[in-house]
């Protein structure tokens, strides 16, 4: 279940930040407008998965970054975050409103440190190596 | 001021309707908080007005409060939203998650409040 989770929420966050930095739709409408079109037909075919839906909802609000600030693996690091956020984050705070969008909020910062720490020990061990 | 009452309305009223869908009609909470933000931002054309009802929409997929109670806490975290989304108006611009961590704030304020001050 968490493979389907993953790339619900990496579906929905790479189609919403393609559509709102290539395509200049609307934040708001391209985020509501991908997650109508994956969950209605959800409802229909897996009636059982009531959970995806949070994961395709969430993975909207993580694609409403601008490539200007995150690169596109960014994003997809931080759908990584989320998807195993999620999970400890619905137990501790259960039917509080905007935990998908804390979520995302923190899965992006997750995100956007791990590229920070990962450009800085880049450069540290070319330094190291020219030594 | 005007334009902050207006705002402060359509929170409410935002509030109010997912709610009232998610119990009266027993619509899903993800299903009715992407339609009434999808609506809005067919409706409206003023960014403020669509971003404060995506804020509230997601307010109401918590329903954490009981249903009398609504009434109540609507305008609470309505104005808790207007105020959080005109203090973080010109910060983390293009950064996901941000209407919805306001509305996590507020939802968190009310939840505590229903909790350990009013009711």
């Amino acid at each position: 279940m968490f493979y389907f989770n993953l790339i619900a929420t990496l579906l929905t966050s790479q189609l919403t930040a393609y559509f709102i930095n290539k395509k200049n739709y609307c934040a708001i409408r391209a985020s509501a407008l991908i997650t109508l079109v994956f969950v209605i037909p959800r409802t229909f075919f897996l009636p059982s998965s009531n959970d995806l839906d949070i994961y395709l909802f969430g993975g909207s609000f993580i694609g409403m970054s601008l490539y200007k600030k995150f690169h596109p693996w960014e994003i997809f690091f931080a759908a990584l975050f989320f998807t195993i956020n999620l999970k400890f984050m619905t137990e501790f705070l259960p039917k509080i409103g905007g935990i998908l969008g804390f979520g995302a909020f923190l899965s992006l910062l997750c995100a956007e440190f791990t590229h920070f720490l990962y450009k800085n020990l880049k450069k540290a061990s070319l330094k190291l190596g020219n030594k | 001021m005007a334009s902050q009452i207006k705002l402060f309305i359509i929170s409410s009223l935002s509030i109010l309707t997912c709610f009232l869908i998610q119990i009266k009609l027993s619509v899903s909470p993800v299903l009715t908080a992407a339609g009434v933000a999808l609506l809005a931002s067919i409706l409206f054309k003023n960014a403020e007005y669509r971003a404060i009802i995506y804020i509230g929409t997601f307010c109401a997929m918590g329903a954490s409060f009981q249903n009398s109670n609504i009434y109540i806490y609507a305008p609470i975290m309505a104005l808790i939203n207007l105020i959080l989304f005109k203090i973080f108006e010109f910060h983390f611009i293009g950064h996901g998650g941000k209407l919805g961590s306001i509305a996590f704030i507020s939802t968190l304020i009310v939840f505590l409040m229903e909790q350990y001050v009013l009711f």
